[in-house]
């Protein structure tokens, strides 16, 4: 079933930096991410990886709750409220909801790796608390002063259209009346090398991107559940069955969450049906948790009015996931 | 404004510590059975706490694909089955699953691997069965439901938050049947993690008894399978209870600490009974979060005894431990098998009451008693507090 809502406020925090205007244009003029090699006593090669540079969140860090805290949360918090003051001031019931892939693994990392060489007594206190899941939601509520509805959702590249569909059915159920939706995403060596094992073939790469979702007053966006697949066989049907429901004469089209053999199959089935469109990778690299957000960010920014735009997905080991945007003329 | 549906739970699937499908699940609750036993996956000798909820006599893997998956899998299959077994004519339109840690045993022995040099890039292996939802698309496999997939990550409230979001779905139109519930398995980074911030106990997990003295971890699944009331009954279906209210709220007083005046519980409960359109005074009995920390319970005591005071009360966690993500949808579980049988599940290790709080804790052994109105907490780290109203069906 596909739920429709407007975006109201928009904010990112990438590899190139925070200014929606900015990196757009880079994105759009195929400005690379920089990528740093990476060698680690973990990992078997040198690793790909493109970091956001810290000085993007330099204000939030110093939020005596965020002092402490894994990236992920200072990238989620700085986008979340950046987007909230696009959006403006808030009316009625707000809810938050945050996507993520690997959620805080540099803190996780960190912890496991003290037990594994020290035993229990190596375990902690300070850094457990942050290596659970929601971290990074708990953080945005804070932040934003909410006290009702707060998901994390985890998933790979195309968590995000799901956590866009479920913001589009917090509206329609009424159960909020804005929800700031976040995808986020962290580095470190121990995830790049997981996934380099796995023939991921991607350049790793971090940041968060955050929408305002409302019932109305900004760009209509149409969003879609996801179709889920097993094997990579089933991929291709996945996909497909997400765009023959979604947007089928689009604009603009932007793809691709993620890198290796499934982003092949995935620029095949959008070349047969002619909507092979722009891709971030290239820029922003692949940021799981923050992917699909960053792609619908990209697309506001570049959507004249009275257009349409296809922002579509197909990630490494869930689902193939899309949303259609409309900007009113 | 969405039209309001009414939703009926019409079939569940459990492994938990308590016993492996519904039926060794009530001969253990009615009798006050523990599961708890010595972790040995794993070194606790430098650890505070050594025991906790294990399942046993686990499903064993039935081919070759099955014998590649993860516990969590295995679990997932086992109460899937049984569910099914309950209700055949089940097919979802969505899968909601709460969870806290996923794969994490295999995220272990991945950094294990490469910790000492004996990993190899055949690990993709470890690293495929990792993310959260893969025990979940297992279990969607067997059934050969290809159906929409939201995992929620929300601390220890996530199987109660997954039930809830599956009512919700379903009581406003967005769906007409749900498969919801949780799962998770014990880990050692969870288990050192909460021994680290000495939440977990050296003794017995004693909710709600003044000399509590912290949590005992567990493990399970359980899965329900939520459905439109009208479609329900026109099929002929086994109604189990129907689920009437859900409540969700954000305490942001710290991340792993309740405010301690119980505002974000008494909020998810009052929201939860308003959607139900009940009062409180209604509530026959609160299946409580009661981990027997001193903070949680101090916190859910203070809410309950003052949003309904005296009302039965029992936390289950002193038979399975807590098992965290799975804990909301097990206790859903517990919930539906106590309306329809008619009893109060015990609230184990129990000794002496807190003096702080008005609550008719259900001491030690089960008790009789037809059940009208049920509510079921769950509350996890980062503040997020849950609810959900179960009742019987006239």
């Amino acid at each position: 079933m596909k739920l429709e809502a407007a975006i109201t406020g928009r904010a990112w925090v990438t590899p190139l930096g925070s200014d929606l205007a900015a990196v757009s244009a880079q994105i759009d003029a195929g400005v690379p991410g920089e990528i740093e090699l990476v060698q680690d006593p973990l990992a078997k090669r040198p690793l790909r990886l493109m970091r956001v540079p810290s000085g993007l969140v330099a204000e939030v860090s110093r939020l005596p709750r965020l002092r402490r805290s894994s990236a992920i949360s200072l990238y989620a918090v700085e986008a979340a409220l950046r987007a909230v003051e696009m959006a403006g001031s808030a009316v009625g019931r707000t809810a938050v909801i945050v996507a993520v892939s690997s959620a805080s693994v540099v803190y996780t990392h960190r912890f496991y790796r003290r037990i594994v060489e020290e035993g229990a007594r190596g375990a902690s206190p300070a850094l457990f608390p942050e290596t659970v899941h929601n971290a990074p939601a708990s953080h945005v509520a804070a932040a934003l002063g909410i006290d009702g509805a707060s998901y994390t959702l985890v998933g790979d590249g195309t968590v995000g259209f799901s956590a866009l569909h479920m913001a589009a059915g917090l509206l329609r159920m009424d159960e909020a009346d804005r929800c700031v939706v976040v995808g986020a995403e962290e580095v470190d060596v121990i995830t790049a090398e997981a996934y380099r094992t796995w023939r991921f073939g991607g350049v790793y790469s971090e940041g968060a991107g955050a929408v305002v979702l409302e019932r109305a007053g900004g760009l209509k966006i149409t969003t879609h559940p996801g179709t889920p697949f097993t094997t990579r066989t089933a991929a291709a049907a996945a996909l497909d069955n997400v765009l023959d429901v979604m947007e089928a004469e689009p604009d603009l089209v932007v793809y691709g969450a993620s890198a290796g053999e499934i982003g092949r199959l995935e620029q095949r089935e959008l070349a047969a049906r002619g909507l092979l469109g722009v891709s971030l990778r290239q820029s922003l690299g692949d940021a799981l948790g923050a992917a699909s957000l960053f792609q619908i960010i990209q697309a506001v920014n570049r959507l004249d009015s009275g257009k349409r735009a296809l922002v579509c997905g197909l990630g490494i080991n869930l689902q193939a996931g899309a949303a259609a945007l409309y900007a009113e003329s | 404004m969405s039209p309001r549906h009414r939703v009926v739970l019409t079939a569940m699937g459990i492994v938990s510590p308590i016993g492996n499908g519904l039926a060794a699940t009530v001969d253990s609750l009615r009798g006050g059975r523990p599961g708890i036993g010595p972790v040995t996956s794993f070194d606790v000798s430098q650890s505070r706490s050594k025991t906790a909820g294990l399942v046993k006599d686990l499903r064993e893997p039935k081919n070759r694909r099955e014998a590649r998956w993860h516990r969590a899998s295995l679990m997932m299959a086992a109460a899937l089955e049984e569910l099914r077994e309950a209700d055949g004519a089940f097919v979802p339109e969505a899968c909601v699953i709460g969870t806290t840690s996923g794969g994490m045993t295999f995220g272990e022995d991945f950094f294990r691997g490469r910790k000492t040099g004996n990993g190899s890039d055949r690990d993709a292996q470890w690293i495929a069965n990792y993310p959260p939802q893969k025990a979940v698309l297992d279990t969607l496999d067997l059934a050969k439901w290809n159906v929409p997939v939201e995992i929620i990550a929300n601390a220890c409230a996530s199987g109660t938050n997954a039930v809830g979001r599956a009512m919700s779905m379903i009581r406003h139109g967005l769906c007409r049947r749900v498969l919801c519930g949780g799962y998770d398995v014990i880990s050692e980074l969870v288990f050192m993690g909460f021994d680290c911030l000495q939440a977990s106990t050296d003794e017995l997990c004693r909710p709600f008894d003044k000399d509590r003295t912290g949590l005992v971890l567990g493990e399970g699944a359980a899965l329900l399978a939520l459905e439109n009331r009208d479609d329900a009954m026109a099929r002929g279906a086994d109604i189990v209870c129907e689920i009437s209210g859900y409540g969700i709220s954000t305490d942001n007083h710290h991340l792993t600490q309740p405010h301690p005046s119980g505002i974000g519980p008494r909020m998810a409960m009052e929201r939860a009974l308003a959607v139900a359109g009940r009062e409180a005074a209604a509530v026959d009995y609160v299946n409580a979060h009661g981990t027997a920390t001193v903070f949680n319970d101090g916190s859910e005591g203070a809410a309950i005894t003052e949003l309904c005071p005296g009302v039965a009360v029992s936390s289950t966690k002193a038979l399975t431990g807590h098992t965290l993500g799975a804990a909301g949808a097990i206790e859903a579980v517990f919930c539906g098998l106590a309306i329809r049988e008619g009893f109060l599940p015990p609230n184990g290790n129990f000794r002496e009451a807190d003096p702080a709080w008005q609550m008719d804790i259900v001491a030690n052994v089960s008790r009789e008693k037809a059940l009208r109105c049920v509510l079921s907490n769950s509350f996890g780290f980062g503040g997020t507090n849950a609810s959900i109203v179960m009742e019987a069906v006239a």
